[in-house]
């Protein structure tokens, strides 16, 4: 069984590269991006689940999400922000896979899991 | 028609006794004759005057004869005051001795003046030679009284080299008979001013008498020798040796000739029944030669009288036919004509006849005098000629010109007058004789014609400016102008008047003064504080608002014993700013720069309202300061007002800097939730690693010194915010503008990348402000680029945020450019609470700008080439500091 892959955007390169290391200690395959234009031009093929910041230049975290749902539907998706006021936008309330910086890096993980699991099951 | 009454006639004997008639009655002769006359009782009495005259002088017989104080005639009022005490003696004298009255006195003329006149009058004489009566007349002397112009003329040839004074310098020399027909002559040459010819014999040295002719004038006399002409006829005079019917008429022409010198009398078929010796010999005719009918024909059926003989060849005919026809009709006889001269001369006289009727009114003889008008034809003509070019050089000035009498009535206007104004001497003058002043404007008539009465009634002189009727019925102003004139003894006689049109004078004045009343009105009523003051300060002028504001006025200051400028001051200034005040007013005044200052100004009620003085120098053509105007508004509201706003934008500054802090946190939470984000990452990972089996100790040491580099980064947020927030407790601190820039730029670089723009920064060097707020100045920063941002949001590429600093003069200018759509409302973005934007107050730009103003600066909005908006502020450079 090969690893899960996890692709990440941030543009802040401390909290993508700490991201990358929270995954692959928790032995998935994380590929970084620090932009949603970089992640696009790379593919989302053999993506099993994407983490991005929401507040970026150019594509921010709503866009990137939307145009990867476009390609894969199915692909879960976590938005995180440092802004809690955009947190609180109504965009963004409800929606699941939604976390706020800073946050527990084990309930990331469990989150993921539980993302692929249910895409398993 | 007179009569005379009670004849007794006059004996034939060769001498004429006076005839018995009463005083009135010889009065009244005379009155026929000269137009008037008196008469008076023994003692003096007036029992006739010619009711005309009395008329004239407002009088009465009781009145004259009324002796208020008992020893003063009633007569007293029309002689002249001065003359009246010699007239009144005269008169006293002759009531007692029986001489002839004859008096030259002035005497109230029908002008209200005095003029010369001549009185005479003699006794009459009853039958035992006691007097019964005087009858006499007055004449006027208004007549040529000065005529020493002909004397020349009239003396050389004729009349030798005698001297006329030694002629008449004594009575002596004349005989006793004839003394009275002398005298008589000499007056009447005294009072009709007309030479008179008469004759009398001479003493002569042996002893023995000559005839000779004499010729008196006004004012000296002359005697010719006659006697050859005359001596022929011994006896004296001659009278028909019946009177016949002519009874009275002889008696008149004797009552005439004690006045005149000489008489006639005729029947009525023009033959002399009496002739006066004087006028017989003055023409060197008896009654027979003046009776003998020349052609043998009667002389009233065409024939020629003797008397003819001696009327020059071409007045005879036409003085017998004039007389002829009097006969014939009872019309009064007067005539002109040039009467033969026993020295061979012709000399002009006038005669007159009158007619004598019977109680059935029938004529009964005629009764007659002619006098010597020689001079009186020759000075009237040459009066005549004198007044005609008068005249004509009053009717050909260029002025109104008019006179009227010393009453005010009007006497005369020139022609231009009546051309000019359409209005004519009856036009002039009301029912009453009075002065109508008709052709003066309705409007100013009343007033004129009572201050023109006025000086007539004070013999002042008159000048008055009204508006005056044309021809055209217009009417334009005028000068009036009227003296006085006067006689020897300073009695108005007339008043003369000149009219000059001053219209275009007026009217012009009156513009003027329209225009000066009209700028009054405007600077009275401006609703502002006016004054004015001289080029060193002295307050000359206060507008009635600025009188009524201090409660009061100029000279209320002097007598302080300060100048009225400082008077003014220190009574009106507010004290903490009088002395501002004074530096800055003495320093306009000395240098002529405008004045400007804000102070508070003591009303009347003593409060101190703020107010806005400003003044500037007014100046000649020269360029020097005439004077200073100053306005001086009331701004006590506007200061409160301004109050009230700043108030209100401190509140909302302070309610900004509120959102701008809710902004500013939510920048720094994030700013520090990433590194805290990060450590909190690698502890998890961390954690993992070392909990995995086998412990991946490698991994671990490695997240470790991540997780310290990532709290480390969180630390350096941490200070950099308590950086910020220590220097915003430092007021106004010194330091470059450059980190002031690049700091906002940081404070928005992750909104500014969120939303896909670029930020643009450039900027020189060593920019050294003058100490400001730096926070402040951030906020305004961050304000301005965040404005930038929002106004990009709407287009979707080139979304470029510029940022320049660089130096203008002393001053920095900061330029923060977007490349949106511009701004919609360049006036209205700096107010307050003016927003397009669908979140926030609308008071980020005029919180900015009260900020930037505050530090000395300006903010305003361009716009940006190629598009969007420019937003630029200015701040003051502290230039010792500049490199």
């Amino acid at each position: 069984m090969h690893k899960a892959v996890v692709a990440i955007v941030d543009d802040d390169p401390d909290v993508l590269a700490s991201l990358v290391e929270l995954l692959e200690s928790a032995g998935f395959a994380a590929c970084s991006f620090t932009s949603g234009e970089a992640l696009l031009s790379s593919g989302l093929k053999g993506v099993d689940v994407l983490i991005t910041d929401i507040g970026m230049p150019g594509a921010d975290g709503f866009e990137l999400r939307d145009l990867a749902r476009r390609e894969n539907p199915q692909l879960p998706v976590f938005l995180i922000t440092g802004r809690h006021e955009i947190a609180d936008q109504d965009r963004a309330r409800g929606i699941r896979g939604f976390l706020r910086k800073p946050f527990d890096g084990h309930a990331l993980l469990a989150a993921v899991r539980d993302a692929l699991g249910d895409r398993k099951s | 028609m007179s009569k005379f009454a009670g004849t007794s006639g006059v004996d034939g004997g060769g001498s004429a006794r006076s005839p018995d008639i009463d005083a009135v009655q010889a009065a009244k002769v005379v009155e026929r004759v000269t137009g008037n006359a008196w008469a008076t009782d023994a003692d003096g009495n007036f029992i006739y005057v010619t009711p005309a005259a009395l008329a004239f002088f407002g009088t009465s017989l009781e009145s004259l004869n009324s002796q208020p104080d008992g020893n003063t005639f009633g007569w007293r009022r029309v002689i002249h005051p001065e003359d009246y005490d010699a007239a009144a003696a005269a008169w006293r004298r002759c009531l007692q001795t029986g001489e002839h009255y004859n008096v030259e006195h002035r005497m109230l003329r029908a002008t209200g003046s005095y003029g010369w006149a001549r009185s005479t009058g003699q006794p009459i004489h009853d039958a035992a030679g006691t007097i019964t009566g005087w009858y006499g007349t007055v004449i006027d002397m208004a007549l040529p009284s000065r005529i020493g112009e002909y004397r020349a003329k009239d003396i050389d040839d004729q009349l030798a080299d005698r001297s006329a004074q030694d002629a008449l310098k004594s009575m002596d020399a004349v005989h006793p008979h004839d003394r009275s027909t002398v005298e008589q002559a000499a007056a009447r040459a005294f009072f009709h001013g007309i030479p008179q010819i008469s004759s009398y014999r001479q003493l002569q040295s042996d002893g023995s008498y000559r005839w000779v002719e004499f010729r008196v004038e006004p004012d000296y006399s002359i005697s010719v020798d006659v006697d050859p002409a005359v001596a022929r006829q011994d006896e004296p005079w001659t009278m028909a040796s019946s009177f016949g019917e002519t009874g009275d008429a002889v008696q008149a022409a004797l009552a005439i000739e004690k006045l005149y010198g000489g008489a006639w009398a005729i029947d009525t078929t023009g033959q002399f029944t009496y002739a006066t010796p004087t006028a017989q010999t003055s023409i060197a005719m008896t009654l027979e030669d003046l009776n003998v009918l020349l052609d043998g024909k009667p002389f009233l059926e065409g024939g020629r009288q003797g008397w003819q003989r001696g009327t020059h060849p071409d007045d005879s005919e036409r003085a017998g036919e004039t007389l002829r026809r009097a006969l014939k009709t009872g019309e009064h006889w007067n005539v002109e004509y040039r009467v033969l001269r026993a020295n061979g001369a012709y000399v002009w006289h006038r005669a007159a006849a009158r007619p004598t009727r019977d109680e059935q009114g029938r004529i009964t003889g005629w009764f007659g005098t002619a006098l010597d008008i020689d001079v009186y034809k020759r000075t009237e003509a040459a009066l005549r000629e004198r007044e005609r070019q008068l005249q004509q050089l009053i009717d050909t000035v260029p002025a109104l010109i008019w006179s009227t009498m010393a009453d005010g009535t009007p006497a005369f206007v020139n022609k231009r007058f009546t051309e000019v104004t359409g209005a004519t001497l009856e036009d002039m003058t009301a029912p009453d004789g009075s002065p109508s002043l008709g052709v003066v404007h309705p409007d100013d008539r009343v007033a004129a014609r009572e201050a023109f009465l006025h000086s007539v009634r004070a013999g002042a002189p008159y000048i008055r400016r009204y508006r005056q009727q044309r021809a055209g019925g217009s009417y334009r102003w005028t000068e009036t102008r009227a003296e006085p004139s006067r006689d020897e003894a300073g009695a108005i006689v007339q008043w003369y008047g000149l009219s000059s049109d001053i219209h275009d004078l007026i009217t012009t004045q009156e513009a003027l003064r329209e225009s000066e009343q009209h700028l009054q009105q405007l600077v009275e009523t401006l609703p502002a504080l006016i004054y004015c003051a001289l080029p060193n300060g002295k307050p000359i002028y206060r507008s009635q608002r600025l009188r009524q504001y201090l409660g009061f006025n100029l000279e209320d200051t002097d007598g302080l014993g300060k100048s009225r400028l400082d008077g003014t001051l220190d009574a009106v200034i507010h004290p903490d700013d009088l002395a501002v005040v004074k530096e800055r007013y003495a320093h306009s005044l000395a240098t002529g720069e405008p004045y400007l200052l804000r102070h508070r100004l003591r009303r009347f009620d003593g409060v101190y309202r703020w107010v806005e003085t400003r003044a500037s120098a007014m100046r000649n053509g020269d360029g020097e300061i005439v004077q200073w105007n100053g306005i001086c508004l009331d701004i006590e509201d506007q200061v409160h007002a301004q109050e009230e706003l700043n108030r209100a934008q401190g509140n909302l500054a302070r309610a900004n800097q509120a959102a701008s802090l809710a902004e500013l946190s939510a920048s720094i939470a994030h700013e520090v939730n990433q590194p805290l984000s990060a450590v909190m990452n690698y502890s998890s990972a961390c954690q993992r690693w070392l909990t995995a089996e086998p412990p991946n100790i490698e991994r671990a040491q490695k997240t470790l010194e991540r997780i310290v580099h990532s709290a480390n980064s969180a630390a350096a947020v941490v200070s950099r915010i308590r950086a910020l927030f220590k220097q915003s407790t430092d007021k106004r601190d010194s330091i470059e503008l450059g980190p002031v820039v690049r700091e906002a730029r940081d404070l928005l670089a992750e909104e500014a990348g969120r939303r896909r723009i670029r930020m643009d920064i450039e900027g020189e060097s060593g920019l050294q402000l003058v100490p400001f707020d730096r926070v402040q100045i951030q906020q305004v920063m961050v304000n301005l680029m965040r404005n930038g941002i929002d106004a990009m949001s709407s287009v979707s590429n080139d979304r470029v945020l510029q940022i320049r600093a660089f130096r203008a003069d002393d001053m920095v200018r900061i330029e923060v450019r977007d490349r949106g759509r511009g701004i919609q409302f360049p006036d209205k973005i700096f107010e307050p609470f003016f927003t397009t934007k669908d979140e926030g107050m609308g008071m980020g730009l005029a919180i900015s700008r009260s900020i930037v103003e505050s530090h000395g600066g300006q903010l305003w909005a361009e716009k940006n080439e190629p598009r969007g908006a420019k937003f630029v502020f200015t701040l003051p450079l502290d230039v010792a500091k500049m490199p």
